[in-house]
């Protein structure tokens, strides 16, 4: 009982443990707060990376001609795990498109509308919304099929919807073809190269390029992107589609044909690149964790120092040495669960805040916390993993602990006599 | 100086109940207690075979000189430190060997201490100072169901050095005296079979020092308490019914 009385008081009275407790609270929001920063900027940036582009792709090689059978093969992909929300099917075809005012080039898509509305992004990323069929449209005297077109072009030409674009491409011959249509939305891919590109009907835009099979990707959407099995994942579903092959073009036995690339594969680098730089900044933070444990390792230094006549006279009343190191050790987590505590409530108040305080910085000192240009975004993002909190909580109580440790493992072999006749 | 290996349950059976002694009868026993430093090849002997006794209602002083030992026997005896050689018992019970979560535990139950500087713990008031030894008596399921009947006591024992409005005062807002008077109340909280006083009115004036020494005497033949003083003043070592002299280690006299 006492244990917990002297460590109390000794907190209520000494300042300087509340310095420690203070360094505590500033470690853990600085964390929480530059930690939680650069994951919303990761997810931010991953949000980009898959927003069109799905979370794998499955091509067949040209020899094979491609993905001859496209509807059951994604059928048969889409089984190959629980964890994959559906297949949808694409042809590409690199293009130039002509607007009324300007020429660009970019990239014909051909899809299965319904397809992409019920397992991929296009819904969420589109305007209208409720678009369910390219369909062919009246567009003078023509019937025009429509078309989605990507927001770079709807902003670089001011494209409206009812506009006609022309699209000039080459078919499996070589030979160049054109094909007008008609512009029925337009999708909003937050990355502005993925952006420049129009969405047409597949079988469409197959018949125009005279492909031997319908398509030439089948594109994996998952219900969890991130998932740690994802070059397991993408082992399983090749391994799938060889199979299937091999069962359905039993002429065709080249394995290498079938490339599957995860999202991650595509943009690996990047993704290596922000997810090390996240690490490092733990790792940094951890650092400063331990400088902690220095610091309440010299703050219980003098505290012991200061207290050598009381543990003496604790040691007389009766006191047995591992309570004398408990007195310590309870103060110092104490100090770590209340500096971790405050530490969580300020770092949630300023992550709540953020944007806020952003704003009033540049406004009146003109200090740009996080410049636009540098995180790619205009808004802060942020993100807060149960993992970081997990991490912060567990080092915090460490550190205090690891730091009192040697402080309070003195004062329990101090001899009591010594302690009593302490100037 | 080997560490016995006596349990804690042994020695509380040893301890029995408080105060259950008659008068008279011997509490502690020393038998040729020995203490010795060894300073490099040096060896230094403080205690050379000290035998005494404490009865149960009596006041000893021990008196003598500056580095004779005195602060060293009374560390002993209240199993602060142990012995080189020989042994000391209290209620018979071999003790002064035994190691240091035992003798904490006899410590906490049979001792109790009054310092010349007092030593409250600054940061509790009076009452909280008083009630420390009961805290650290009992465990906390213990201290949960009886905190009442101790705080009682306190209250009593505040009441008894005529403290009872400064409970809530801080020891430093505190005379000397008031100080002492304090740490003797906080000694005497589990009603200990021992109390050792060392030099308890030497930072305080001749009427304090003499009001202080009335509570002590007054509370040894009340409650059968065996109470050896360590002094350098005379008028209280004359008034124990036993003076023990000290000198290079050695007792001299015992009258």
């Amino acid at each position: 009982m006492y244990v917990f009385s002297v460590a109390l008081r000794h907190l209520r009275t000494r300042s300087i443990t509340w310095v420690a407790g203070a360094l505590i609270a500033l470690v853990v929001t600085l964390y929480l707060l530059i930690i939680s920063v650069l994951e919303g900027s990761k997810e931010h940036w991953m949000d980009k990376l898959q927003s069109i582009m799905a979370h794998a792709s499955v091509s067949v090689g040209e020899l094979a001609g491609g993905i001859q059978r496209p509807e059951p093969w994604a059928d048969e992909l889409a089984k190959v795990d629980p964890g994959i929300r559906g297949v949808t099917i694409g042809l590409e075809s690199p293009a130039m498109a002509i607007f009324d005012s300007a020429r660009t080039v970019g990239t014909l898509r051909g899809i299965d509308l319904q397809r992409e509305l019920k397992y991929g992004r296009l819904k969420e990323i589109m305007t209208p919304h409720d678009l369910t069929e390219f369909g062919f449209h009246e567009a003078g005297n023509l019937k025009l099929p429509g078309c989605i077109v990507g927001g770079a072009w709807r902003r670089s030409y001011n494209l409206k919807i009812g506009e006609r674009v022309t699209f000039l491409f080459s078919d499996e011959e070589g030979e160049a073809r054109s094909r007008a249509f008609y512009i029925i939305g337009f999708f909003e891919g937050k990355n502005p190269y993925l952006e420049t590109a129009a969405y047409v009907d597949r079988q469409n835009l197959a018949e125009l390029i005279g492909v031997k099979g319908q398509a030439k990707t089948l594109y994996l959407w998952l219900t969890e992107p991130n998932r740690p099995d994802l070059k397991e994942l993408k082992e399983k579903v090749r391994e799938k589609m060889v199979a299937i092959v091999h069962r359905d073009i039993p002429e065709y036995h080249h394995e290498n044909a079938v490339i599957v690339d995860t999202w991650q594969d595509k943009d690996n680098k990047f993704y290596q690149a922000i997810t090390t730089e996240n690490m490092m900044m733990r790792i940094i933070m951890c650092v400063f964790l331990g400088l902690l444990a220095f610091v309440m390792y010299l703050i219980f230094g003098r505290l012991v120092a200061e207290k050598v006549r009381d543990v003496g006279v604790l040691r007389a009343m009766g006191a047995t040495p591992a309570g004398i190191r408990s007195c310590f050790l309870v103060q110092a987590l104490f100090i770590g669960g209340l500096g971790l505590l405050v530490g969580f409530v300020g770092s949630y108040v300023l992550i709540s805040n953020l944007n806020g305080i952003v704003e009033f910085l540049a406004v009146t000192a003109h200090i740009d916390l996080f410049p636009g240009e540098a995180f790619g975004h205009e808004r802060v993002m942020t993100r807060t993993l149960g993992f970081d909190i997990g991490i912060i909580a567990a080092a915090t109580m460490i550190s205090a602990f690891l730091g009192a440790l040697i402080p309070a493992l003195q004062a329990s072999r101090m001899n009591p006599v010594e302690c009593l006749r302490h100037e | 100086m080997s560490n016995s290996t006596k349990t804690v349950e042994q020695v509380e059976t040893a301890s029995g109940g408080r105060n259950d002694v008659g008068k008279n009868s011997v509490v502690l026993r020393t038998d040729s207690v020995k203490r010795f430093f060894i300073d490099g090849e040096e060896r230094r002997d403080v205690l050379k075979g000290i035998s005494l006794s404490l009865r149960a209602g009596e006041v000893t002083s021990l008196v003598g000189r500056s580095g004779s030992g005195k602060s060293t026997l009374l560390h002993l005896l209240g199993l602060l430190d142990t012995p080189s050689e020989g042994e000391i018992f209290i209620d018979d019970t071999p003790a002064g060997n035994l190691n240091e979560n035992s003798r904490a535990f006899l410590r906490s139950r049979n001792i109790g201490f009054v310092f010349q500087h007092y030593f409250l713990l600054p940061e509790f008031n009076v009452l909280e100072n008083i009630l420390l030894p009961g805290k650290i008596a009992l465990g906390v399921q213990a201290w949960m169901s009886q905190q009442a009947q101790y705080i009682e006591r306190a209250q009593e024992l505040l009441s008894l050095v005529d403290l009872k409005s400064h409970a809530k005062q801080r020891p430093a807002t505190l005379s000397g005296g008031e100080r002492q008077r304090v740490a003797l109340a906080r000694a005497l909280l589990l009603e200990p079979k021992i109390l050792l006083c060392d030099e308890p009115t030497g930072n305080l004036d001749p009427e304090t020092a003499r009001h202080i020494m009335d509570l002590i005497f007054g509370l040894s033949q009340k409650r059968g308490t065996a109470v050896l003083i360590v002094t350098h003043d005379r008028n209280v070592s004359e008034r124990a019914q036993r003076i023990l002299r000290l000198e290079h280690g050695v007792l001299i006299t015992d009258k």
